[in-house]
């Protein structure tokens, strides 16, 4: 299959690192190591109808160079969906950024460039070998299903109801189990599965607010997180937000179907969206500070009451 | 109802972790050598947190911070936010609770 790279770099000059990425995705253009057929962001806004009449073959990548995320949101004024996002600022950990006020010229020189793009180049050959196997899987009459070691968990929760809320145009839906269901006060939920296990997700309001969630990023397997640090962290078209978890502990597997379908977590927020799993230090005594289904329920709906909902 | 004016400041009228909003210190503090008043954050703050006074961003209402919420320092062009570690304001308010619940017991 003959994949064509559209590349939209942020093209930020706001930060160093906008500067960076920006020199980063020409360097890796000017290296003619991937078949880029568009590196502008403001060709979105001008021929917006183009990047709809693409071929199936074009792999569609946003490139943000730090939380303001510029390239999504450019992307999403007209409505076109990136098949990949790339956040260069998850590279920072390891590289110098320089300080100060520099001009582009001035950091082209800087060894940072070419270290972000060597990042940014492995990332995107490693997409672009997915975005090739996946379509050579749709093209293909599959005999047997993949087995994948990384989603052998399967969430099954049981709930007795469900409450529902409707306010104006507004519904919001939270389920119930009185012994295994735990919310917090920043909208996660979590579902207790025994032996201080629990599932982390997001609930029906949150979702909603945040509308159509592009991308779910988490921390990885083995992080140990305190107690209302974030497990991931989510952009959606309208924003980003952080999931902060109800317990303490350390997470032992992650729902990895959403990094292809984040939507699942506007679908279905408290089955298939579940988001990680974590092995709670102190599940007895944080479980004693959350607030159950009711609790959450009312408290919500006495919240939107008051208050509205933000749109 | 669907809040949508910019203008209009929300009521936070909840608690937290079963303590009044109002006790919690969870909110941001500008640093003003990085902040170039751009208002990004009053723009992206759904709970009328920041304000701009004569051209100057200022934290207009501090408890209608979210709890823990650190969104607009994830968006703030310039990283000109600063919040308190989460660790010390959860503390802050386990002490807290464990005060009412003293108080209610000796009633």
């Amino acid at each position: 299959m003959n994949v064509k790279i559209v590349l939209i770099p942020c093209m930020g000059c706001e930060k160093n690192i906008g500067k960076i990425g920006t020199l980063a995705a020409l360097s890796l253009e000017k290296s003619k190591k991937f078949p880029f057929l568009r590196l502008n962001p403001s060709i979105t806004q001008i021929a917006a109808g183009e990047y709809t009449s693409f071929s199936p073959e074009t792999l569609i990548i946003a490139l943000n160079c730090c939380n303001v995320r510029c390239s999504t949101k450019i992307l999403n004024q007209k409505s076109i969906k990136p098949h990949y996002l790339i956040n260069i600022s998850k590279y920072l950990k390891d590289i110098n950024i320089p300080k100060g006020d520099y001009s582009i010229h001035e950091l082209l020189k800087d060894s940072s460039v070419s270290i972000i793009t060597e990042c940014l180049s492995n990332e995107i050959e490693e997409y672009v070998i997915q975005f090739t196997h996946k379509h050579e899987e749709n093209s293909v009459i599959k005999v047997n299903e993949p087995s994948n070691s990384k989603t052998s968990f399967t969430f099954t929760p049981n709930y007795s109801k469900m409450l529902e809320f409707t306010f104006s145009k507004f519904k919001f839906q939270v389920p119930i189990n009185p012994n295994r269901l735990f919310f917090n006060w920043n909208d996660a939920w979590a579902y207790y599965l025994g032996e201080g296990k629990v599932v982390i997700g997001i609930t029906d309001y949150l979702q909603k607010n945040l509308s159509d969630i592009l991308i779910c990023e988490f921390n990885e397997i083995g992080t140990n997180i305190s107690q209302f640090e974030a497990v991931a962290e989510m952009e959606s078209s309208k924003t980003v937000n952080e999931v902060l978890s109800p317990f303490s502990g350390k997470i032992i597997a992650v729902n990895t179907k959403l990094e292809e379908a984040p939507e699942l977590i506007n679908e279905d927020p408290y089955n298939n969206g579940w988001i990680v799993v974590l092995e709670c230090n102190n599940f007895e005594e944080e479980s004693s500070e959350l607030m159950s289904s009711e609790e959450y329920f009312n408290f919500m709906k006495e919240k939107i009451e008051q208050e509205g909902i933000y749109q | 109802m669907i809040n949508s004016d910019k203008n209009r400041i929300p009521k936070q009228i909840h608690r937290f972790m079963g303590v009044d909003r109002k006790d919690i210190d969870w909110f941001p503090i500008i640093d003003f050598n990085k902040c170039n008043n751009c208002g990004d954050c009053v723009q992206f703050c759904a709970h009328g947190v920041f304000n701009m006074e004569n051209g100057v961003l200022i934290v207009q209402n501090p408890k209608n911070c979210v709890v823990f919420c650190q969104a607009c320092l994830k968006m703030c062009p310039k990283d000109a936010l600063i919040f308190q570690e989460k660790k010390k304001v959860l503390a802050q308010i386990r002490q807290i609770k464990s005060q009412q619940k003293q108080s209610i017991d000796n009633y």
